[in-house]
């Protein structure tokens, strides 16, 4: 029984930190976070997000509690939805190095 | 808004008689709305005649030949102050003026500019200042173009930006012809703006409204630089010019501007020159392009950093000295800090904490030395609070910065030994070194998001400075919503390169605004440049038929985000701390469903149009095709579909 209940908690800890980006994406747009971090994580009135976003336990811990102007999620998005979120940000490519975009090099 | 056509004396008997008799029985005190079926009695609408005065054509009276109305002498004494423009939508009570501008005044210095919102006319006049140095008279109808033009007014007098507005009216309640004229006349027609402009006045006869025009421009030419307003009386405009009167106007002569004394001024630069890390911070300190090379040649005199907040261009963006975005390298370590027309000085030196209480804390050390060169010292009114939070400084000097600055330096260099040099030379070599690592970091941080769609605006930035930066151009809107990136990547180093926004942070100024700076641009064959958002496009779209009527050559590109942004993030934090749905918040607070066609917008006010772009390889040949149309002298809009900022 109690190796069960282990095994539940590791899988649920595993799809936690895995994620669906799909539905993490959908969360993103419908929750309007891209307002403030653009829909690509790249920051705007909020700070960038993506590439290379906070771990999971990081971002559900921020968004419950944030500082600065951030308002608090603290019931209108679950744990799992926020590793959604954290999975779809995790998708989203670096952009090229800067010494390869001529536009910002003139 | 309606505006009626002229009637004469035998039209305002009849309608007056007709209108007593409409009135009789009706009751005062009845609401302005009653539910369907109420059997309240509603109140007497106007009557045939009274309509007919409003909306009919003019009324068959005798004519009254006049050949040289009041009109005439305003006309001479706008002509005499070197007025080129008259922003104005049509007004009845404004009539005689009109007419005389246009046939008296042979429609040149002032031209009469057409309008479609008194709010336009004096956002206009806003704009148009910050590139000529000079103002234009916005002509408003009466009590409600006065209405719709307050706003506005508060913009420019927010940003010490002069205009002189013309207030129809008709005094004498005997002039009045009907109902309308009574609902557009008032006591006192200033009012309404009086607790946002610099002065006003009610000439009754034309010696008094020469004498009263020469202050009126004197005044809002004289730092602080502000709007200010004068009414002009119908029926002073339209009777004769009396024989006796000699049409003299007076002589306005050379205005200088307020500097501080000597002594206080060598005071200052004793401190600058001993100071071991000296800050300036200016506002609007650049009011022309003088102010600009003095405040540069004061910072690199004495290697100071430059905090640019960019309510003008005060300081090149990409000169090493300037620090506009990382004030927290500088000012928790300065010594002194010296403000420049700074518009709010306090929150310059302070940080907010989070929460309902702003908790405010200081972030200059124990110590340090806070100066204030400002000309709104001078010069502050009560109702209105724009004044800001009071700055407990150590040193306020009441003067113009841009006129004390040639001053002050002089006296630093004479303050000035080869011991502080050689310091002050150390100083410098460290800030150099610093800008480069400052720069690629904002470089990177363009980066992200760089082939997104929505589009980003930092892409949109680099896109257009790809296409401007060999022109003779001018950003006529400011940057504030899309995180600046134009003052952060762009090397902007001439003051006509950059003029801020809006003063009161009203909404409805761009359009307006911008056509007004494009029309003094244009005598300098220089592109101008307005991103424009889409909520405070939306408040006065009609300025793009006026730049069309014009040939105004404006490029305006539309930071089209479909939203309110910055109140979707306001409400969201509200659903946020109520605990309460967040994804609820685009209610009220975004453009969509429909989503707003501009070029097509544009395209039905006849300027060339295209869009919406909506991804960032389409937005190179876009922007070509609209530079190369404001080079022709045309007005040309993009809608880019935009990132939130």
């Amino acid at each position: 029984m109690i190796r069960v209940a282990c095994i539940l908690l590791i899988t649920a800890a595993l799809a936690l930190a895995q994620g669906n980006p799909e539905n993490g994406k959908r969360v993103f747009m419908k929750q309007m976070c891209y307002r403030c971090h653009g829909t690509d994580g790249q920051g705007g009135a909020g700070p960038r997000l993506a590439p290379k976003p906070i771990s999971t336990e990081a971002l559900i811990k921020y968004v419950r509690n944030p500082t600065g102007q951030m308002p608090p999620y603290t019931n209108q998005v679950t744990d799992a939805a926020l590793a959604d979120i954290r999975a779809y940000l995790a998708t989203i490519p670096a952009p090229p190095p800067v010494k390869d975009i001529p536009l910002l090099n003139q | 808004m309606a505006k009626h056509k002229g009637t004469g004396r035998r039209g305002f008997l009849k309608g007056a008689a007709a209108g007593a008799a409409a009135l009789v029985g009706s009751t005062g005190s009845a609401p302005a709305q009653e539910p369907a079926g109420s059997a309240r009695p509603a109140a007497a609408p106007p009557s045939v005649p009274q309509r007919a005065l409003e909306t009919g054509p003019v009324a068959s009276v005798s004519a009254e030949i006049i050949e040289a109305p009041g009109s005439d002498y305003m006309v001479d004494v706008f002509k005499s102050l070197g007025i080129e423009y008259y922003a104005a939508n049509p007004s009845s009570t404004l009539k005689s003026l009109h007419e005389s501008i246009l046939n008296y005044g042979g429609n040149q210095a002032p031209e009469f500019i057409t309008c479609t919102h008194e709010e336009a006319s004096v956002a206009f006049g806003n704009g148009y200042y910050k590139i000529a140095g000079k103002p234009i008279v916005a002509g408003l109808h009466g009590t409600v173009g006065s209405q719709h033009a307050a706003m506005a007014v508060y913009n420019a007098y927010c940003d010490q930006a002069p205009v002189i507005v013309i207030m129809g009216n008709i005094l004498d309640a005997g002039q009045r012809r009907s109902y309308v004229d009574w609902l557009h006349s008032s006591q006192d027609v200033a009012a309404i703006l009086r607790e946002y402009t610099k002065w006003d006045d009610s000439p009754v006869s034309l010696s008094h409204f020469g004498e009263s025009a020469v202050r009126a421009y004197k005044l809002a030419m004289t730092p602080p630089l502000m709007p200010v307003a004068l009414v002009c009386d119908e029926p002073l405009q339209e009777r004769p010019i009396p024989r006796e009167f000699d049409r003299h106007i007076p002589k306005l002569g050379t205005l200088a501007a307020p500097t501080a004394d000597p002594a206080t001024v060598t005071q200052l630069a004793k401190m600058l020159v001993a100071a071991e890390s000296p800050v300036f911070i200016a506002s609007r300190c650049a009011r022309t392009a003088a102010g600009m090379k003095s405040l540069v040649e004061l910072a690199e005199l004495l290697q100071a950093p430059v905090v640019d907040q960019h309510f003008r261009l005060n300081f090149p963006t990409r000169h090493p000295l300037n620090y506009s975005y990382r004030t927290r390298d500088v000012i928790p370590t300065a010594d002194v800090v010296v403000g420049f027309e700074v518009m709010d000085f306090w929150a310059s030196l302070h940080a907010f904490g989070r929460g309902r209480e702003a908790n405010p804390r200081r972030i200059t050390k124990p110590g340090a030395k806070i100066v204030s060169i400002t000309a709104t010292d001078l010069f502050t009114k009560s109702v209105y609070e724009n004044f800001q939070r009071f700055e407990d400084s150590d040193l306020a000097i009441a003067a113009d910065a841009e006129a004390t600055l040639p001053f002050l330096l002089e006296a630093v260099k004479r303050e000035m030994t080869p011991g502080r040099q050689r310091a002050i030379e150390a100083r410098g070599a460290k800030h150099a070194a610093a800008w480069p690592k400052a720069y690629e970091q904002d470089k990177l941080a363009a980066s992200y998001g760089w082939d997104s769609s929505p589009i980003s605006t930092s892409r949109l930035s680099m896109e257009l400075w790809a296409q401007l930066k060999n022109e003779d151009f001018s950003l006529v809107n400011d940057t504030v919503f899309l995180q600046n990136w134009p003052l952060r990547l762009w090397d902007l180093k001439q003051h006509h390169q950059y003029i801020g926004g809006r003063g009161g942070e009203g909404l409805g100024y761009g359009p307006p605004a911008a056509a007004g700076a494009a029309l003094a641009n244009k005598k300098f064959g220089r592109i101008s440049l307005n991103i424009q958002g889409d909520g405070d496009f939306m408040y006065c779209p009609g300025a793009l038929w006026t730049a069309a009527h014009h040939k105004i050559p404006l490029l305006t590109v539309m930071h089209n985000n479909r939203a309110y942004n910055q109140e979707v993030m306001l409400v969201q934090r509200m659903a946020g701390e109520h605990k309460r749905a967040i994804d609820r918040c685009g209610i009220g607070t975004t453009l969509t469903e429909p989503n707003i066609d501009y070029a097509k917008m544009a395209q039905s006010m006849g300027v060339e149009a295209e869009g919406p772009v909506t991804e960032a390889k389409n937005l190179a040949p876009a922007i070509a095709r609209g530079v190369a149309a404001a080079r022709r002298g045309e007005p040309y809009l993009i809608d880019v579909v935009t990132q939130g900022r």
